[in-house]
């Protein structure tokens, strides 16, 4: 799908225009925060400014909850911070279509230049990227060594300057809070998976919190903590043991096809 | 606080006999074996602890938080707490028992709330808010230092009936609005926290419910109430932005919606009962058992009849 979308902006082949071409670009707080963008089931922190046609459904992901995000068409949405605030920039009238900055390090910058075809210039602590529609062009490139881009604002006469938080060539500042609309969808499997299962003399508890105990007869309980991974239930018992079940339907199957079932029915 | 067995026990010397109901004799008779584990059983099946989950689950597809009303361990607490929320529950204003609609109840022990929320803590508050919109779940526990209206069964002099009466009122209103501040503070709390909570039942409901819920509220109306019930947090965000007039109706409506499933019929984990200082009355237990127990009197105020029973194996009554 990412591949697809990538494939029509680059190459204009039955592509969205240009104007109808939305940017979403992270900052290195946010990243280092657990904020992701997601579309489309493709879920990621890309470095560098990503393309999305405007029309489509993209969501800011962050530890406490997702954000619907409105793409602008021919807007870059600039995520910041662990808040996620968002700032909103005009491609071509606020800041450059075919310039970024670049942190980290040269080998990083010089290598995405080359596939971009760009042309690198130092500045201090970081480096100037410049070439035909970069912010298009480097959509959904990862490239090691390459820490942080930032979008430049148009500033007639002046080369390489940032775009300042908050701040537009206009002066105006337009910085807006996340609203966080949906929970995270990684809790719905787990929220959903707490309770009580029972098979013969076999009770488990997988509790609110992230927990697990479970007792067969009147024996000592097992206690440890449980992670769940797609349709696998593991749990990882305080001793060091990890026992993996498998979810079916309702209930949990463990490798001896024994199926804890829910108490009161789900 | 009255001493109930005590209480109870006194009064049984000259008092008429009554049977003792069902559900009493059930308690004592077939209530389970208690595993180590703390697992009990009733009817055979895991009792407390299955309700309280059952409470979750219940929630958590609601896209609500779980409200626990803690049941206190020692058998003497636990007729004076079920008053507490009777007093809430059965008497509390619109804007009192709205926030109500925006979460599920069950009633529970901190041993078995430990077991669904291990860091609910060791000791007894009154409530526990559990979150479902998440693994690891917030935990807020929810307490206050409630007064007691004197139960016993005569007045002492110079003490009149009259004043008697009066103080103790005072004491359920106070009671009430303690109550209800604390819920309200922990699930309504501000804009936000209801936005939030919107958005976690928006994520539950069907487009029908919600477009149908939406278009009510934008003409001025209110959804009817199972349907505002389930859309609690939408009908609770709107009444944050209407003015007082619209904010009242739609508390009304919140308030009409748990009528169902928490004042006609009891919350998980407890049962509805009456006691006018004689006899205490399980509300859908037929009365049809030959084993008797003893009858006093003694002062209940009016607004606190109608209790939260919560009976448990070892019921001392």
């Amino acid at each position: 799908m990412r591949g697809c979308l990538l494939f029509a902006i680059v190459v204009g082949c039955g592509g969205a225009p240009h104007d109808e071409t939305a940017y979403v670009l992270l900052d290195r707080e946010a990243r280092e925060a657990g904020v992701q963008i997601e579309a489309n089931g493709w879920k990621g922190a890309p470095t560098l400014p990503t393309a999305f046609d405007a029309i489509e459904q993209v969501a800011v992901a962050t530890p406490r909850g997702r954000s619907l995000l409105n793409l602008r068409p021919g807007s870059l949405a600039w995520i910041r911070g662990p808040e996620a605030s968002i700032q909103w920039s005009r491609v071509g009238a606020d800041i450059r279509s075919d310039a970024v900055l670049l942190d980290g390090r040269d080998d990083g910058a010089r290598a995405l230049a080359s596939l971009l075809e760009g042309r690198l210039t130092r500045e201090p602590d970081s480096w100037l990227l410049e070439g035909d529609d970069v912010l298009t062009r480097g959509s959904f490139m990862e490239i090691p060594g390459v820490v942080e881009s930032r979008p430049i604002a148009v500033a007639p006469g002046a080369s390489a300057t940032t775009l300042q938080a908050g701040v537009q060539s206009s002066g105006l500042v337009v910085v807006e809070k996340p609203r966080i609309e949906v929970p995270p969808a990684v809790g719905d499997t787990a929220t959903a998976l707490v309770g009580l299962y029972q098979h013969d003399e076999r009770t488990l508890i997988l509790d609110a919190q992230g927990g697990f105990t479970l007792t067969v007869g009147c024996g000592t309980p097992r206690h440890g903590q449980v992670a769940v991974q797609g349709a696998r239930v593991v749990l990882k018992a305080d001793e060091g043991t990890q026992t993996v079940l498998i979810l079916d339907g309702d209930s949990l199957r463990d490798m001896g096809n024994v199926r804890l079932e829910p108490v009161g029915g789900r | 606080m009255m001493d109930r067995r005590k209480f109870l026990g006194a009064a049984a010397a000259g008092a008429a006999l009554v049977s003792l109901p069902t559900w009493l004799r059930r308690a004592f008779a077939d209530d389970g074996k208690p595993c180590p584990s703390g697992i009990t059983t009733k009817h055979g099946k895991p009792g407390g602890v299955a309700e309280l989950f059952e409470g979750y689950r219940r929630a958590q597809r609601a896209g609500k938080p779980l409200l626990i009303f803690v049941i206190p361990e020692n058998d003497e607490e636990k007729w004076p707490r079920g008053c507490v929320f009777g007093e809430l529950l059965n008497n509390g204003t619109a804007e009192q028992l709205a926030p109500l609609a925006l979460v599920e109840v069950a009633c529970a022990t901190m041993q078995d709330t430990r077991k669904l929320a291990p860091s609910a803590g060791s000791d007894e508050p009154l409530m526990v808010l559990v979150e479902t919109d998440r693994v690891p779940a917030e935990v807020r526990r929810l307490d206050a230092k409630l007064e007691s209206w004197d139960g016993s069964a005569f007045v002492r002099f110079p003490e009149t009936l009259q004043e008697r009466v009066k103080n103790a009122d005072r004491i359920v209103d106070a009671r009430i609005q303690q109550v209800a501040a604390l819920i309200r503070g922990a699930v309504v709390g501000d804009e936000a926290t209801v936005a939030r909570r919107a958005a976690q039942a928006r994520a539950q409901l069907g487009a029908l419910d919600i477009a149908t819920v939406e278009h009510a509220l934008a003409i001025g109306g209110t959804p009817a109430p199972a349907q505002t019930d389930r859309a609690a947090a939408l009908v609770a965000a709107a009444a944050f932005r209407a003015p007082v007039a619209a904010r009242h109706k739609l508390n009304e409506a919140l308030a009409r919606a748990i009528a169902q499933r928490l004042i006609k019929k009891p919350p998980l984990g407890a049962s509805w009962a009456h006691d006018r200082g004689c006899a205490t009355e399980i509300e859908g237990e037929p009365d049809d058992s030959g084993v008797v127990i003893g009858c006093g009197m003694g002062f209940v105020p009016k607004r606190s009849e109608r209790f939260l029973y919560f009976y448990a194996r070892h019921q001392s009554i």
